[in-house]
């Protein structure tokens, strides 16, 4: 049954029906412990349908090819859907973003297991005992929406991702190192290797510190954690469910005036470029923080709903078979004046990854993580790795009154674009 | 289908390739706060081909099961491809070639149960939360029942059909401060028996009394201490502290890490008996057959203290000259199997829990988990609650606790095992290689640890 026909059927036994159909293709390659490991594709797709029947939501998932069952399964269901807050938005004024398919093509899987082969080749060499891995895939991902109220919209597009790294597993001293890159157009694994290899020889010494409070400098990666606050308190659906403590403070100044927080789902360099979400509303630049004031959160059409808020195109599926939620992808914190030297050279602790930091307790803006990769710095330079620390920020706390400094460059982590911080008074535990 | 399965793999030209085809019927109800979020029901179909040649893997997964034979090929071109740069005489540990249906026996099949009375049941469980005091700012009741048909097929032979069932229910009540949000939870979860679902409006009524009060009590100062981690806890301890390392794909390609991971050695307490097991019927970890088709079994991984065992699939038991455990699991179609846990248990010791509070002068008391992690060598967990043990006795409750430390410091310092054996089946799941959630159960008694790091203030 074709994406119209199923529409026609849902629509037939609702009052208004929004067919999502979305294809992944994928092809990867990996290499673990300093030889090539597997070689893996996938053709997958599948079909959402979402209704409104009676005021009520109702949805379903096939991923049966042709099959038209979710209409009448989401027919059926919406007795029990969420009352609807939103009709299904018309065609957007915006045209999808043109896909050049030749970087993501141009990847075969000769060509991946040379590019990893070759980088893992400078990996193993650096040291007896080092196993290094490796991966790079691409995908090609295309998807079509289309409702009773006009909209049809097709997205094509597609990616590169690679990522290498080493561990080392001796007996008191296991090191994993890694890093990762995805984006439209692969550049090589130069960067990451050069990365990992530099933090691996850093590793050769290890330095026990005390518990206390220290002045951290956090990498983009790093950070990143710390900003899972920020994502989780601005979502419009944790605002509408009162979960956010936010909820009520729009227009107040929480953080640090240096402290710009923003999405841009539309510049040219962002790794999920996107003209509008998984609903069909227009996606873009939304200010979320600016300059430490409480701008704006950021809504599906379900949360903007509920808040009286206007959707904000951050409406995205994290798989075909769920609804859409309010996600923030492409984030940015925007960078300070300050050279990554100079915030060095003011720093304790240079950390790069906090294990267990996903599971902190968001709402309540404490982070806390141990320290799975970081160093000692003295006089603005790596000096030792850091093991057996705890850290724990307060990101509520710490983001307003303990901001040393924002880097005057930024780099890509995932999707995301962030600078370096450095943050004083972070409580550490040994 | 049976037969022109078998022959078609049969047929490859490979030394093994294995054949997995699912439809899965996920039926969802979520509410929260007074709104009924989500109550949807999912199909998902497909399968994948996994092919060995020369040492190497290929994999391929899809959603249309036409045109099957060319998916074999393409499976076994991929694996010819890292078999040639590989070149490995790799031969998979033997296992039984077994041709089987294995029955579903539900003790009451959620797929019996109509929609309308899991959302009743929902229902009632939201409002007992949304109605206990007006501090709760707002709840979460979540339900989830994933019915499975798989079919397994390997050139070797084998036939595996059978049904299986994973079903969860968690209900938090929420609390709101300007200090943060704060959660308390009650879940359960089952293979078999919708009834795990039903009766908790006793247990919910203790969370929403314990978030209040949680979201009352101070952070807890960060530092050593030692620790009393109830049977939850404890669980969720050893899958993330021991069940990971034991994974044997971690080590059976790390000569280093044989040489730390080698049988024999100690590892903990003489009191100490870790295993992990397929074998409980009902549990979330029941698995009558891996996904290499290998019966499931009790696999011990520590016995009086020392390291007598580990996790493996048919690749890493070869590679190892061990035996396969049935631990290759994959978490639907989309996946490969690799090693993996399934219910993994500290056995009962000896001491009851009065005792172990009444001997612990300062430490912390810490129940169930918010989740955990691993690198290998650190661990980190948070607790969802946690008191604090004054002068053998406990006292005021603390909040923020998140537990961390080195594995093998950490089981040695173990000092005190319970005799009050629990298994709980949690709402959640393991995550390994981007798998998750790989519905796991985790079972202990309470267990004391010294000198166990905390972070905090």
């Amino acid at each position: 049954m074709t994406p119209e026909k199923i529409l026609e059927k849902a629509a037939s036994a609702s009052d208004a029906a929004e067919v999502y159909f979305s294809r992944r293709e994928s092809l990867s390659v990996s290499f673990e412990n300093n030889r090539i490991k597997e070689s893996t594709s996938s053709d997958l797709q599948g079909t959402a349908v979402r209704v409104l029947k009676d005021g009520r939501v109702g949805f379903s998932v096939s991923t049966r090819p042709g099959d038209g069952s979710a209409a009448d399964t989401a027919v059926s269901l919406a007795r029990f859907g969420k009352r609807a807050g939103f009709a299904f938005p018309p065609q957007p004024d915006v045209k999808p973003f043109p896909f050049d398919p030749s970087h993501v093509d141009g990847i075969t899987p000769e060509r991946a297991a040379s590019e990893c082969a070759a980088a893992v080749e400078r990996l193993r060499s650096l040291g007896d005992g080092v196993l290094a891995f490796c991966g790079m895939g691409k995908e090609r991902f295309s998807s079509r929406i289309l409702s009773t109220a006009g909209l049809d919209f097709a997205v094509d597009d597609g990616y590169v991702q690679w990522h290498c790294g080493v561990t080392r597993n001796v007996e008191g001293d296991f090191l994993t190192i890694y890093d990762y890159r995805i984006g439209r157009v692969f550049d090589g694994f130069d960067a990451l290797v050069e990365k990992v290899s530099e933090e691996y020889r850093l590793c050769s010494s290890t330095e026990k510190i005390k518990g206390g409070k220290y002045r951290v400098l956090f990498t983009p990666r790093a950070l990143s954690s710390l900003l899972r606050v920020f994502n989780d308190c601005l979502s419009g659906k944790a605002v509408a469910k009162r979960i956010s403590p936010w909820a009520d403070r729009k227009g107040e100044r929480l953080f640090d005036e240096r402290i710009t927080y923003l999405t841009d789902l539309v510049s040219e360099d962002a790794p999920f470029r996107r003209a509008v979400d998984d609903e069909g509303v227009p996606a873009g630049r939304k200010l979320l923080v600016d300059r430490g004031v409480l701008a704006s959160f950021y809504h599906n059409l379900d949360s903007a709903a509920e808040c009286g808020d206007e959707p904000t195109g951050h409406g995205f599926r994290s798989s075909v078979g769920a609804q859409p939620a309010p996600s923030l992808f492409c984030a940015r914190l925007l960078p300070g004046d300050d050279s990554l030297d100079d915030l060095a050279s003011g720093a304790q602790l240079w950390v790069e990854d906090l294990l267990g930091a996903s599971m902190s307790n968001s709402f309540s803006g404490i982070i806390t993580g141990n320290v799975s990769l970081g160093f000692t710095v003295k006089d603005g330079a790596r000096v030792a790795r850091v093991k057996d620390a705890m850290l724990s920020v307060n990101v509520f706390e710490l983001f307003r009154d303990a901001v040393l400094g924002i880097s005057s460059t930024v780099e890509r982590h995932g999707a995301a674009l962030l600078p370096y911080l450095l943050l004083d008074g972070v409580s550490v535990s040994a | 289908m049976k037969n022109w399965l078998r022959e078609l793999l049969r047929k490859a030209d490979a030394d093994y390739v294995e054949v997995r085809l699912e439809e899965t019927v996920r039926t969802s109800v979520n509410f929260t706060g007074p709104t009924l979020e989500e109550c949807t029901q999912n199909l998902s179909f497909g399968g994948c081909v996994r092919a060995l040649v020369k040492g190497g893997w290929g994999f391929t997964c899809f959603n249309s099961l036409d045109e099957l034979e060319k998916k074999v090929k393409l499976a076994v071109e991929h694996a010819r491809a890292v078999g040639l740069r590989r070149g490995e005489d790799l031969r998979l540990a033997e296992v039984p070639v077994v041709d089987v249906a294995v029955p579903f026996e539900p003790v009451n099949d959620p797929a019996d149960v109509p929609i309308d009375r899991k959302v009743e049941t929902l229902r009632a469980y939201n409002d007992i939360v949304l109605s206990f005091d007006e501090r709760i700012t707002t709840s979460s009741a979540r339900y989830h029942d994933a019915r499975r048909k798989l079919t397994f097929a390997t050139s070797e032979g084998a036939w595996i059909e059978r049904e299986d069932t994973d079903l969860a229910v968690s209900v938090a009540a929420v609390v709101n401060t300007p200090a943060g949000t704060f959660f308390a939870r009650a879940y359960n979860g089952s293979s078999n028996d919708y009834n795990v679902v039903l009766g908790l409006e006793e247990e919910i009524l203790e969370k929403c009394r314990d978030v209040l009060d949680i979201a009352a009590a101070e952070p807890v100062k960060g530092g050593k201490y030692t620790v009393i981690l109830d049977p939850a806890l404890a669980g969720v301890f050893i899958h993330e502290a021991f069940g990971h390392l034991s994974e044997a794909d971690f080590v059976y390609e790390d000569p280093h890490l044989q040489e730390v991971m080698v049988l024999g050695r100690e590892f903990g307490p003489p009191e100490l008996n870790v295993a992990d097991t397929g074998l409980d019927v009902g549990t979330r970890g029941y698995l009558p057959y891996d996904d290499e088709g290998v019966p499931t079994e009790r696999t011990y991984l520590i016995r009086e203290g020392k390291l007598v065992g580990r996790l493996h699939s048919r690749e890493t038991a070869a590679k190892m000259g061990e035996r396969p455990t049935g631990s290759a699991r994959a978490i639907n179609y989309r996946h490969p199997p690799i090693p993996r846990m399934r219910n993994t248990v500290i056995e009962a010791g000896d001491v009851p829990f009065d005792e172990m509070v009444r001997a612990t002068e300062d430490g912390l008391y810490c129940l169930d988990a918010r989740g955990g992690q691993t690198n290998g060598e650190l661990f980190t967990f948070t607790a969802a609650d946690a008191f604090v043990i004054r002068d053998g006795k406990i006292a005021e409750r603390v909040r923020d606790v998140t537990l961390t430390g080195n594995v093998f410091e950490t089981l040695r310092n173990i000092d005190m095992i319970g005799n009050d054996y629990r298994l709980r089946d949690s709402g959640g799941g393991c995550g390994k290689g981007g798998q998750f959630p790989l519905p796991v159960s985790h079972g202990s008694p309470h267990v004391r640890i010294r000198n166990v790091v905390v972070g905090g203030k």
